[in-house]
This record gives structure tokens, sequence and C-alpha cells, in this order.
């Protein structure tokens, strides 16, 4: 039998906890359902049938209905319009920012089509007249794009220093600027892409399908293009956790944004050390914090918002 | 609150004929609708004008737009979304930010009937103590539970109105009832411990 949206949605959330606990979250979740909070106020059948009234008559004037009148050409209209025009350029300037909360992430479309996800906390700038003077976006952070080709505007994805060139492809660029190193990590789904400095376009690296580069501010050009597996270049998407040979703040901070809570490391030196790890769609960190502790030898304990990493 | 459950194929067709200008349709949806619309923006706004002007402006807005109305999307979801922003709006500019974790609280104070069945009392109270857990939820966690138990909305929907994935909505849930689950847990400890 076809399951309804609702019994799909239930059995989603359900499906997340151990088969011993569902019953008891069924529970839970079917009583907080029937526990809905009454009215505060009831509306009566005459206030809404009155409300309707009144969307009835904007809808009449909105003027929508292909009859409303031109006014009059007179120089007054066009000081006007000129001063909208100015409002309005003065509008489009300031740009236009996508951030996402920590603990979650976020799909959007711009307006060419191109689909972007963000990964947790991390920010997308782009012009308010996007894409009609270029297609020029800032990311700080982490997101996988999937770009409109469009073999006239090359779209540009422009993070720490470092540009991304592409006119049309799938790719994730990992670029944080709160990171000391300010490294911009990029790496292709499908199609090529173009890593180079902002200041030298020159200098810049190819990258097709299945291919992974770098670069930093300290570094003269981008790394020597290598492969990797294609869980590594946006494995964040399906929610999995994976890092290859990192350090310990980065993976703590990662974590930190993942799952909206705050690690404090004892010391500089437990920072430093690197690990390599994978999770496929974890649920809680204390699991992650108890491997990464075993492995290192490290200590962990609760604190207010989040957790201690210590010797 | 609780709607009346709205058959989802029923707010589709509903969509189309929107999409095709037919005004029947439009009322219709407003009538479902508005209701429950209308406690909603209540709850953000805490004002009985306010909340009407939101909730109307979303539906004007909607008229304008309605040939980009996708029937295949939730103009359920939109409305919701739509209410959401510019009740949200109407608190940034009159500046004063209402503390959400007041909202919904029905008043704790309240004596509890004495004609009241005991059986009804205990129910009653665990009844207000399930509200006071749910506004110690984090926001975001709080938002997508009350959206989904309360407002009755499916996950794709209240990925729309949070602008969220699925996946995020279907986390935040998750997590709320983990955490609801602990408290639960002990709050049934100690009024066995106490009841004996």
């Amino acid at each position: 039998m076809k399951r309804t949206s609702e019994q799909n949605d239930t059995y989603d959330v359900l499906n997340n906890f151990a088969e011993e606990d569902r019953p008891r979250m069924k529970e839970l979740w079917e009583l907080s359902h029937r526990y809905a909070p009454e009215p505060e106020e009831v509306i009566s059948e005459d206030e809404m049938e009155s409300a309707l009234q009144k969307v009835h008559q904007r809808m009449e004037s909105s003027g929508e209905n292909g009859t409303s009148i031109l006014p009059l050409w007179s120089k007054w209209v066009a000081a006007a319009a000129a001063a909208l025009l100015l409002i309005v350029s003065g509008y489009l300037i300031i740009p236009q920012t996508v951030s996402v909360p920590y603990g979650e992430m976020a799909t959007l479309e711009l307006r060419d089509g191109t689909r972007v996800e963000l990964n947790s906390g991390s920010e997308l700038t782009f012009s308010r007249a996007f894409p009609y003077f270029g297609r020029d976006v800032s990311l700080d952070g982490e997101a996988f794009f999937r770009v409109e080709r469009d073999d006239k505007t090359e779209f540009k994805v422009i993070a720490n220093d470092a540009v991304v060139e592409v006119t049309g492809t799938d790719f994730n660029v990992r670029s944080w600027s709160e990171e000391p190193d300010r490294q911009t990590e990029v790496s292709v789904a499908s199609g090529s892409v173009r890593l180079y400095p902002s200041q030298q376009r020159a200098d810049g690296v190819q990258l097709t399908s299945g291919m992974w580069s770098r670069w930093s501010p300290e570094m003269e050009r981008p790394a020597e293009p290598k492969e990797i597996a294609e869980e590594y270049i946006s494995g964040w998407r399906e929610n999995r956790f994976i890092f290859d040979n990192k350090p310990l703040w980065k993976i703590f901070r990662e974590i930190e944004r993942r799952f909206d809570i705050r690690i404090q490391i004892e010391e500089e030196e437990i920072a430093r050390q690197s690990l390599t790890t994978y999770y496929n769609d974890p649920q809680d960190v204390r699991t992650i914090l108890e491997d990464i502790s075993r492995i290192k030898g490290l200590r962990y304990s609760e604190t207010a918002n989040g957790y201690r990493v210590y010797r | 609150m609780l709607t009346k459950e709205i058959p989802e194929d029923q707010i589709r067709k509903w969509a189309e004929g929107l999409a095709a200008s037919d005004r029947k349709a439009f009322d219709a949806l407003f009538r479902a609708l508005y209701p429950p619309l209308f406690q909603y923006a209540l709850k953000i706004t805490r004002d009985r004008d306010a909340a009407g002007d939101v909730v109307q402006d979303a539906f004007v807005l909607l008229w304008k737009k309605r040939r980009e109305v996708d029937p295949d999307r939730s103009v359920r979801a939109y409305l919701y979304r739509s209410v959401r922003n510019r009740a949200l709006n109407y608190l940034r500019d009159r500046k004063e930010v209402a503390d959400p974790i007041d909202d919904l609280l029905v008043d704790e104070s309240q004596p509890a009937d004495s004609f009241m069945e005991e059986e009804q009392q205990e129910q009653e109270q665990f009844r207000q103590r399930f509200y006071q857990w749910i506004n110690r939820l984090p926001e975001r966690q709080r938002e997508a539970f009350e959206l989904s138990r309360f407002e009755g909305l499916h996950h794709h929907e209240i990925a729309k109105v949070m602008n969220v994935s699925h996946k995020t909505v279907n986390n935040h849930l998750t997590a709320a009832l983990s955490q609801l689950r602990e408290w639960y847990d002990t709050y049934q400890q100690e009024s066995r411990i106490s009841g004996s």
C-alpha cells in the first residue's frame, strides 16, 4: 500500500532511532500531535468573511486584471522615474548574503538556474542584479555548486583571494576565512574548472572530473591536481563526515559547525595532531568524540555548550 | 493549533485552480487556511490586528503571483513561509522583539479545577509540563517540531518554510524527539516515585 506523506515523514524520523527505542518515540510523536495547543483566540466566521472581503478589494485595486489606466506622461513622471532608477540602482549595488546557521544545511537556486548547497556555517554573497552583470559569487565556507551552463558568461567563485572559474559543471569548494591558512580546496565531480590566485590568472591549474587541488595565499600557485575518491568530494552533502589526514582543530571546527556546539581544546599540541576519520551519518557528537579520544589517547568532558578536550 | 486535516490533493487542486485565475479556488483556499495561518501569525506577533494584516497581505500577494504558482510545490508551505517572514518583519520593525519563549505557554498559575477528575488533573499537569519542554528546545528545533506536530505540516513543507533542506528538518525533529524523550523518562520516573 502506498504510504501518505505524513506516514513517510513519521517513518523517516522514527527510522533514525534504534529499533527498541522506536515504540517510545512513536508514542511521543503521536502524543505531541494530540497536544497541539488550542487556539488562543478563536476567529469567528464573520471575521474571516470580512477578512476575505478586504482581500478581494485589494485584489481588484492591484490593477492585475489588465485594465489599469496609464498615467499621463509629464516631466514629473520622468523626474520620479529617474529618482526611482537611482534608488533601484543603489539597491542593486548592495550585495545579498545567504548565511546558514550552525547545525543546518541549505540549498538555494540562483537566478541563472545554478544550484548551490551550503554546508553548516557557510555564507554566500552575490549581487542583487545577479546574473545580469556577470556571474560572480563570494563564498566563505563550504559549498557544492551545480552550475548552469552558459558559454558566454563564466561563473566565478571568489574565496580567500582564490578564484574558481567555470562555464557549467559540478564541483565543491571549501574555503573558510576563519582558518589561519586561508586555504581554498576545490574538487570536481563533473566537467572542468580553473582554480587560480585572484591576482594571477595565468598561474592557475585546470581541474577535471575526479580531481582535487588547493591553494592558499602563501603558495605561489595551486597544488598539482591529484585524483580523489568521489565520496571525499562532498560527503558532507549526505551528512557524511570524512577527514583524510586533517589536523584535529579542523575536524573539531567542522563538528562545531555541524552540530552547533563548542569544543575547547586544552593544548595547542592536541590541536595540531592529525587524523583520518569517516562517519556515514553521525547522529551525535559523543560517539565521534569517544572514538577520537580513544585513538588519540585524549579525554573529554561536557561543558555548558559543548565539550572540553584534554589529555 | 491542530487544523482539520486538509488532504494534500485538495490543496493541490486549489493550487491548480489558482494558477488558472479561478477565484472560487482562491476563496476555498482562503477559508481553509485563514484560521490556522491567523493563529500562527498571532503566536509570533502577539497582536490580533497585525496577525490579520500579515495573513491578508500573504493572500493578496499569492493572488498577484498566481500565474507563478506551481501545484507540485505546496501552496500551504508558501503561505506559511510568507506569513512567517512578514510576521517576523513586523516584530523587527516594531523594534520589540517578543521573546518567543513566552509564547504559547499557557498560564501555569491557573488553578486546577477542583471539579476536575484526578486523572484529568494529572493529564493537564503533564500537558503544561510538555509545553515547557517544547519551549526549552533550541530555537530551530522547536520551530521545526511545532510546524510538524502542532501545525501539521509535512517535512517538505517545513523545509520550505524554514528555508533548509529536507535532511535538516529530519535532523531537527530527531534531535527534538530524543531530547523530549529524556525529559519524558525523567518525568515518569519522578511521578512514579512521588505517586507510590
